[in-house]
């Protein structure tokens, strides 16, 4: 018994783990709720129906009763004295008219006693107050011993109908609580179709391709503005890899040539016995040629740093005041020595960031703006916080050659170089260094924007979220 | 001075063998951490150059090892890893510095002598060596008893020489000592300001201190006879005391 029993209740356990599965299903949960509200509703609607119609119908018979007994108090009243001949033989007929309802009229003394009763009234008043419905009405003026109306009815009617409405209460009830799981499972099964095709696209998408999108069915509803947000994430993480995919492919291209260089001076030094000299400049020309590739892996290293969260571990507050400071100190005497007239404008501005990145990002901008600026030329840096917009205002403007429209919306792309200037040599760097400023910027939750005309210079504002200090 | 170098990598351990070796070290070369442990038992090396990728087990745990028996021989790391986590992690266990590959030979030299000077002796706020004196309290230098007017760059600049002097110091150890971090920036600005730190602190004397060796960097030489650099560098390091 103790081994049925047991295995009895594992299968109870499975049962229970099934339907707990079950449970999750957005469908089916749909269509437990869908029940459980259209039957409760059913089931007080009818209630409330039920019981209101059976007081009424109560309360028509007892003023029914109570009219009567008015008019039979009134007879009585406009005669000197009781006649059974006259009096009790219409009220007899009356009760004979409604001996279905088992009318009937009792006249009392003034102890309550009977004194004269159609044949229709009942001999015991026991059970009275159940089977009965009955209304009393006392004389003004009492007529012969006669002191008390009483006016009664059976209540077997009323009940008889009351019964008959529970029979249709129940029938609709049993009908409403049937047809609610089968009206949730079409509402459910409607509401959860478009799920069907948007999770079977979903399964479908990898990163290495992200051109299919949700389906969009033009409704408007929610599932369509979920699938509208989702498909402007697949649209940002497509171009994100896409970004990335090229960036890796640009660059091993851009590692090749340091590469090559290094592998040309090496074997060319190798063909023939050379003298010590044309060595050690060999040797020179390859570890030039390394710094090369040095600066490039620590850029990539600092971009791909920059993008992944990793380095909010290192946030601190910083005042960017004396971090721009101490760079304009350090780069002020390059501007001297190309005259260049390097002018700086600076308050208080508190950011929230990585210090080392974010000197990066000035160093980088001051670099650009000393590159292209000619000798005679004019660079402004400024920093100003912005209270009212809650912004950390860095700006580096140049009297340079400027940026042509073109080129404006490539220059913080990775590796772009623009042409050369009208006049100008070719442009010197590997065409990181703004990508990685823009990078560092959005890092730190900012913006960076470029304006430039050409033959006027160029302007790079860098917006930070300011924080209070 | 006799040292143990542990590094799996051939190519990069057979140059830094050969050079400290040419640089006038004892180098023992070894490619794993169990021969490193051994070597360190029998041989009593005086520094350690420590690669954190060995095939049988990381240098870190060479190197908490190391610590652990109390053992506090200058230790410097190398590795590829470069994060500042990263070379955090290397500190907390013990390491002496931390140097990220590729690195300049110069550079490892410098920071080699650089960590067995500091293990020898206290650190002072207040650096004499020959004629020259810095005040890294109120970032002032002095040279033959005259004040030198330096900018804040400047100083920063002396004083990194000081700290390695007698040694070639590279342009781009120069850029990261500045800049903070491994952050490359021009090395142009490094040159304006050494030749101005040049201009002040040996025009105005009789010999230069600040040289430049050709195609690898600066050096500090305080000593009169500093054009002979070949030659090991005099011990200066009672100056610190």
């Amino acid at each position: 018994v103790a081994t049925l029993f047991w295995q009895w209740l594992t299968q109870f356990r499975q049962v229970i783990a099934q339907s707990n599965r079950a449970r999750r299903s957005l469908k089916v949960r749909l269509v437990l709720w869908n029940t459980v509200v259209v039957a409760f509703i059913a089931l007080a609607i009818l209630l409330i129906a039920r019981n209101g119609t059976s007081l009424l119908l109560d309360r028509s018979l007892l003023r029914l009763l109570e009219e009567d007994a008015n008019e039979i108090v009134l007879g009585l009243q406009s005669e000197a004295s009781w006649s059974e001949a006259q009096n009790g033989v219409e009220l007899q007929r009356k009760a004979d008219v409604h001996r279905q309802e088992q009318w009937f009229v009792e006249l009392l003394d003034r102890e309550g006693h009977r004194h004269w009763a159609t044949d229709s009234a009942p001999l015991t008043r026991s059970p009275l107050s159940s089977a009965f419905r009955e209304v009393e009405k006392p004389l003004r003026q009492p007529v012969g011993a006669i002191e008390r109306v009483r006016v009664g009815a059976s209540y077997a009617p009323v009940r008889e109908q009351q019964r008959q409405l529970d029979r249709w209460a129940w029938a609709v009830s049993l009908l409403a609580i049937v047809a609610a799981p089968a009206g949730g499972y079409w509402l459910a099964q409607k509401a959860t179709a478009p799920f069907a095709q948007t999770i079977a696209t979903a399964r479908r998408l990898r990163p290495g391709r992200l051109d299919e999108r949700l389906p969009v069915r033009g409704t408007g509803d929610e599932l369509d503005r979920l699938s509208l947000t989702i498909n402007g994430l697949l649209d940002r993480l497509a171009i994100d890899v896409r970004r990335q995919q090229d960036s890796l492919a640009n660059s091993a291209h851009e590692l090749r040539s340091p590469l090559a260089a290094i592998r040309a001076t090496a074997e060319v030094a190798m063909t023939a016995p050379r003298t010590t000299e044309d060595y050690a400049s060999a040797l020179e020309d390859i570890v030039g040629q390394c710094d090369r590739l040095q600066s490039l892996v620590s850029q990539l290293l600092l971009l791909a740093e920059t993008e992944s969260d990793l380095t909010n571990v290192h946030r601190a507050d910083i005042d960017l005041q004396p971090l721009t400071q101490s760079i304009l100190e350090m780069m002020e005497p390059l501007a001297e020595s190309r005259s260049i007239d390097l002018r700086s404008h600076w308050e208080s501005a508190f950011v929230q960031g990585t210090p080392g990145h974010l000197q990066a990002l000035l160093v980088n901008l001051l670099d650009n703006a000393l590159k292209f600026t000619p000798p005679r030329g004019r660079i402004e840096v400024r920093l100003r916080a912005d209270h009212q917009q809650q912004l950390a205002v860095w700006e580096v403007s140049d009297s340079g050659p400027g940026i042509a429209s073109g080129d404006l919306p490539n220059v913080t792309k990775r590796f772009y170089r623009g042409k050369a200037t009208p006049g100008g040599s070719s442009i010197p760097g590997n065409g990181l260094g703004l990508a990685i400023c823009q990078s560092i910027a959005e890092s730190h939750g900012g913006t960076l924007t470029i304006e430039s005309e050409l033959g006027r210079g160029t302007r790079v504002q860098v917006q930070l979220p300011l924080i209070d200090h | 001075m006799k040292l143990l170098l542990v590094e799996d990598d051939e190519s990069i351990g057979r140059a830094i063998h050969r050079g400290l070796q040419e640089a006038g070290h004892q180098c023992l070369w070894v490619k794993d951490g169990d021969s490193a442990l051994r070597q360190l038992a029998s041989d009593c090396p005086q520094a350690v150059i420590l690669d954190l990728m060995l095939p049988d087990r990381s240098g870190l745990e060479v190197l908490r090892q190391i610590r652990a028996i109390g053992n506090q021989l200058p230790v410097l790391v190398l590795t590829a890893l470069g994060s500042v986590e990263q070379r955090v992690t290397g500190l907390e266990a013990g390491a002496d510095d931390y140097l990220t590959k590729p690195f300049e030979f110069v550079e490892l030299l410098a920071r080699l002598s650089a960590i067995c000077r500091r293990s020898s002796g206290p650190v002072s706020t207040r650096w004499t060596a020959g004629s020259l004196v810095l005040d890294l309290t109120l970032r002032r230098a002095v040279r033959e008893g005259v004040e030198i007017n330096l900018t804040p760059t400047e100083f920063s600049l002396l004083e990194y020489l000081f700290r390695f002097r007698g040694q070639t110091v590279s342009r781009r150890m120069l850029c990261e000592h500045l800049w903070d971090a491994s952050w490359e920036g021009v090395t142009n600005v490094i040159e304006v300001h050494l030749t101005r730190l040049r201009s002040k602190l040996d025009r105005p004397f009789s010999f230069p201190m600040l040289v430049t060796v050709r195609g690898q960097g600066y050096m500090l030489d305080v000593a009169e006879n500093g054009g002979n650099r070949d030659t090991a560098p005099p011990p200066t390091a009672p100056g610190e005391a």
